[in-house]
């Protein structure tokens, strides 16, 4: 194309692309750091001026340096990460960039093929209907642009360009929905991780008082969850994830560690049939960590998660993207012994600290006897002392136990877990702090739980010999209404659930409305991932394996190969039938065709431009036997072709009949009429 | 290859100087750019797939029937275009001859951002309203003194997208005509200074143009014929008037160069006639069988460079 360079006109249409920017912009903001949403923005308005003015582009010297600067700061910035995060982040830094070198074509093309990409990319992140509506506009915004920037010399294109892209998305429309149906979906190849590092809400895999009670004010959601069959009380929905078995006087930490990822699979999403009772359905939120959440005595029932040697749920890859998982509740999962070394391990405490709770429980140890027994005084004391559940704790110094137990009497399941934890290790019982949720709201039609950030929850497990490891909930004890009906109920003399909120819908589920309002918006999403963005390989089995004969993957390719193959010959089809109707809408013009088509098989004067009187004289000379036809026939032509004020209506008819007849007689007579136009 | 190619093309497009643009004539292919975004497609799908991402599959379905629609919306901005040539134009051998097409979208759409060109020849863009039929005049080149089979004229297009690009190639029946590249003979100089104490603007006092007659302007007459050089020196308009034939016509004569070489005779009396056109003197022309009597309008200019250009060719004078 010789063309190449941009009239000034093609900024026009890049003034769509900017907006599309703007949206992707908005999208990715939460994720890039601080200063590249500034430079991204600064240089998109920099650009944004630069074509006001009419000019195409800076200096390249200018750009050179500018680019160079940027790639140093964000190499800095990065150093050396490779994730799909920087990835993006790189891809936005190049966009930014580009808008200040819009010279040629190419340009052109290299910024909207960055874009598109950048789209796609952005749906790694972001999977909610909204966003999805908002990264498919600035698509349909991409393309509009990208008509506007080439035919830039047709004036008025802007409207035009706008229902032709709506036309052309909105027309392709079925034929998406179809091969998003039936394209197989094989299973991952490889993959970076997807993000560097994690700023996400959520649990934590230490604990120190205060901060579960951070996250009790968050309504985000954790995750939903299905049950096949009845779903267990409230009380019982202890969704597990962690083990904080490591104290150092303050803090529970972990023992294990997940080991850093590399390039590892997506593992393939759970299969969506329907639940099997005893079954259960997890979709997780991304929390960017490898932990899942189950209740206890369940064991994996799909292949995208594992089972650590606890009998936890755990994944191969971070959870970075919202996760559908299967679990099944079982028999008991972990192995029912604690060898020497694992006694010692779950009783470890530090040498000193606390002394005056290690005093306490040595006195109730000598009274209770046995070891349930002196469990049993333990939650007794909880329950009986004027213990206060509270998230506004005060502040715990040197000795947290010692303090909570004696002096402050308030605190939260935190504070409370991990004091009974301890008394537990002083009395050589090993336990263990659990973290994990409690609980869950019920969705729309009781379909489903939400399982939000302020349904953390941290409780104690204890070994017994003859009964394994034993839940213990001192919190349970000092504001059963938490466990019974959830932290709202427990809240409501304080007033502190969601204060910091004040526009959280959780908030104000009492208000008949909002609730309606929030309830359906979270089962519309709750839809969405499951059927839409959670529509993966075994969704799509489990789909089809409904249908009679066994379909697979295999099938599905041929199904989806022969469907494009029907597409494409149904458009072809289309657009020849559409053209032939064009031409021939007028049904004299058919007739005349058909005329003319009968001389030229007949070897009579062939060509069209011949006027209808000498094509008459030409066929009544070969065929004499025909002529009365003919003529008449002739003459009706004549009269419609040159006489258009007539009207010939009544005549199509009779003209059609003399032609078929013309034609039926001369088939007859094929052999004499051969001979007399020979002649 | 090429010319097996060219030889399919020849039978599917015939000579005409009119085409209705349809499946028959109109090829389409991916451009560059549209080769580009399919491997963009691929790299959509391959990111949907390592991150069991369904999104992505939908978005990149979503771009890849809208490429594959842009086929059918490239097909259309040429589909059903009528072009008719009006008339291929006369030029200098050697330089380009304008080819005079008229578009009219008969169905009622806008066919925007079509680019008419023929070979080595930079590319004419053009945009075709829904309602009215547009001329166009596309540059064509000439080779030599002749008549001129114009080349096959590709029109193209890539719109909505530059994704896809159709075009088809029409190769008009009409022919056009290469005048003679004009060269000044030898002797003109003397020649000039001769006629030109004969030419019109100096002719009032001077006898020998006796049947040229001076009179006021008046709406209608020719600009040309009007005597600036009077104008200038009085301010009123004087139109020299030519109702019978000036008295002594210059003739521009084959024979005037005896022993030139043919081509070379043509330009010389191409020279001539340019010459004599410019200065506004009437003349005619002698070519062996042929004469145009001596005459000063644009008509008869060009029949003469015509006949100059077509002298010795099939169909023209011998």
């Amino acid at each position: 194309m010789s063309v190449s360079r941009l009239h000034s006109g093609s900024l026009r249409g890049v003034d769509f692309w900017f907006a599309a920017y703007v949206l992707i912009l908005l999208a990715q903001v939460g994720r890039l750091p601080l200063w590249l949403s500034g430079f991204a923005a600064v240089l998109g308005v920099l650009g944004w001026i630069i074509r006001r003015q009419g000019r195409r582009g800076i200096r390249g010297r200018w750009l050179a340096v500018l680019a160079l600067g940027a790639a140093a700061l964000f190499w800095v910035f990065y150093r050396g990460q490779f994730t799909v995060d920087t990835a993006a982040s790189f891809l936005v830094l190049t966009v930014a960039l580009k808008w200040l070198e819009l010279r040629r074509r190419r340009d052109l093309f290299i910024l909207f093929f960055i874009l598109c990409y950048l789209v796609v990319v952005t749906l790694l992140f972001h999977q909610s209907i909204l966003w999805a509506v908002v990264l498919l506009a600035s698509l349909f915004l991409l393309f509009t642009g990208l008509q506007v920037a080439l035919g830039a010399s047709v004036s008025g294109l802007s409207g035009q360009a706008l229902r032709r892209s709506g036309w052309l998305f909105l027309k392709m429309l079925p034929v998406v929905a179809f091969l998003f149906l039936l394209f197989p979906r094989v299973g991952p190849l490889w993959s970076v991780p997807l993000v560097s590092d994690q700023a996400t809400t959520g649990l934590s895999d230490e604990m120190t008082p205060g901060g579960i009670t951070s996250l009790v004010q968050n309504d985000e959601r954790a995750f939903r969850a299905t049950f096949g069959g009845e779903p267990p009380p409230r009380s019982q929905r202890y969704w597990r994830a962690l083990i904080l078995d490591r104290f150092d006087g303050r803090t529970w930490s972990r023992h294990e560690f997940d080991e850093r990822e590399g390039l590892t699979r997506v593992s393939e999403s759970a299969p969506s049939d329907s639940l099997e009772p005893g079954e259960y359905e997890v979709l997780l939120e991304p929390h960017g960590r490898r932990w899942g959440f189950g209740l206890k005595d369940s064991v994996p029932a799909s292949s995208n998660v594992g089972m650590d040697f606890r009998g936890l749920p755990r994944f191969e890859r971070s959870v970075d993207t919202q996760t559908r998982y299967r679990m099944k509740r079982d028999s008991e999962t972990e192995p029912r012994q604690l060898s020497r070394s694992g006694r010692r391990f779950y009783t470890q405490l530090p040498e000193d600290g606390n002394e005056e709770t290690r005093e306490w429980v040595a006195r109730e140890r000598r009274e209770a006897g046995n070891k349930e027994a002196l469990v049993r005084r333990f939650m007794n004391h909880f329950r009986e002392k004027p213990f206060h559940y509270t998230l506004q704790p005060p502040e715990l110094e040197d000795n947290p136990v010692d303090e909570l137990l004696f002096e402050t009497r308030s605190g939260f399941c935190e504070h409370y877990a991990s004091a009974l934890a301890f008394m537990l290790r002083t009395a050589e019982i090993p336990a263990r702090i659990m973290t994990g949720y409690l609980g869950g709201e019920p969705g729309l039609n009781n379909d489903y739980l939400i399982v939000r950030q302020y349904d953390a929850h941290a409780w104690v497990e204890a070994w017994f010999p003859d009964r394994g490891w034993v839940r213990l909930d001192p919190t349970a004890m000092i504001a059963p209404e938490r466990i019974e009906s959830g932290l709202e109920a427990a809240m409501s003399g304080e007033g502190s659930f969601l204060q910091d909120d004040l526009f959280s819908p959780q908030r104000y589920r009492d208000i008949g409305w909002v609730n309606w309002v929030s309830l359906r918006l979270d089962a519309v999403n709750y839809y969405w991932q499951r059927w839409v963005v959670g529509y993966e390989g075994q969704t799509q089995l489990s789909l089809f394996e409904k249908m009679p004969g066994s379909i697979g993957f295999r099938e599905l390719g041929l199904i989806t190969a022969g469907a494009v193959a029907l597409i494409i010959g149904a458009a072809v089809l289309f657009s020849v039938v559409q053209q032939h109707r064009r031409r021939f809408r007028d049904p004299w013009y058919r007739l005349y065709d058909r005329w003319c088509r009968w001389l030229e098989k007949r070897g009579v004067c062939g060509a069209r431009h011949t006027p209808v009187s000498a094509q008459v004289e030409a066929a009544v000379a070969a065929f004499p036997e025909q002529a009365e036809r003919i003529r008449a026939f002739g003459s009706v032509m004549n009269r419609v072709f040159y006489q258009p004020d007539t009207d010939p209506g009544p005549e199509l008819k009779q003209a059609r009949q003399l032609l078929a007849r013309i034609r039926r007689q001369t088939i007859h007579g094929r052999s004499r009429t051969a001979a007399s136009s020979g002649g | 290859m090429r010319k097996l190619w060219w030889r399919w093309i020849n039978r599917r497009i015939p000579r005409s100087d009119e085409y209705r643009l349809g499946r028959r004539n109109i090829f389409v292919l991916p451009t560059r750019e549209g080769v580009m975004f399919a491997g963009l497609l691929i790299l959509c799908l391959l990111t949907g797939i390592n991150y069991q991402n369904s999104l992505i599959y939908l978005f990149t379905f979503f771009l890849g029937t809208a490429f594959y629609g842009t086929i059918f919306q490239t097909y259309r901005n040429l589909d059903d275009l009528h072009i008719a040539v009006i008339s291929v134009g006369q030029g200098v051998a050697g330089e380009v001859i304008p080819l005079h097409l008229r578009l009219s979208a008969t169905d009622g759409v806008a066919r925007p951002s079509l680019l008419f060109s023929a070979p080595d020849q930079s590319a004419l863009p053009v945009s075709v309203d829904e309602e009215a039929s547009q001329q166009v005049a596309v540059p064509v080149p000439s080779v030599r003194r002749g008549y001129v089979q114009v080349p096959p004229v590709r029109i193209q297009t890539d719109f909505p997208f530059g994704l896809i690009r159709a075009w088809t190639w029409i190769r008009p029946q009409s022919r056009g005509v290469a005048t003679p590249r004009p060269v000044m003979p030898p002797q003109a100089g003397q020649a000039v200074d001769e006629n030109s104490t004969e030419s019109p603007d100096v002719p009032v006092h001077d006898s020998g143009q006796a049947d040229i007659r001076l009179r006021p302007y008046r709406v209608g007459d020719a600009l040309r014929r009007v005597s600036w050089k009077r104008f200038a020196r009085t301010g009123h308009m004087t139109v020299a008037d030519w109702d019978s034939p000036p008295a002594d016509p210059s003739w521009i004569d084959w024979d005037q160069y005896p022993g030139v070489d043919r081509e070379l005779r043509l330009s010389y009396l191409a020279w001539q006639v340019e010459d004599a056109y410019s200065n506004e003197r009437p003349f005619g022309l002698k070519l062996p069988g042929h004469v145009f009597p001596p005459e000063l309008t644009e008509g008869h200019y060009r029949s003469c460079l015509e006949a100059l250009g077509t002298f010795g060719e099939d169909g023209g004078l011998s």
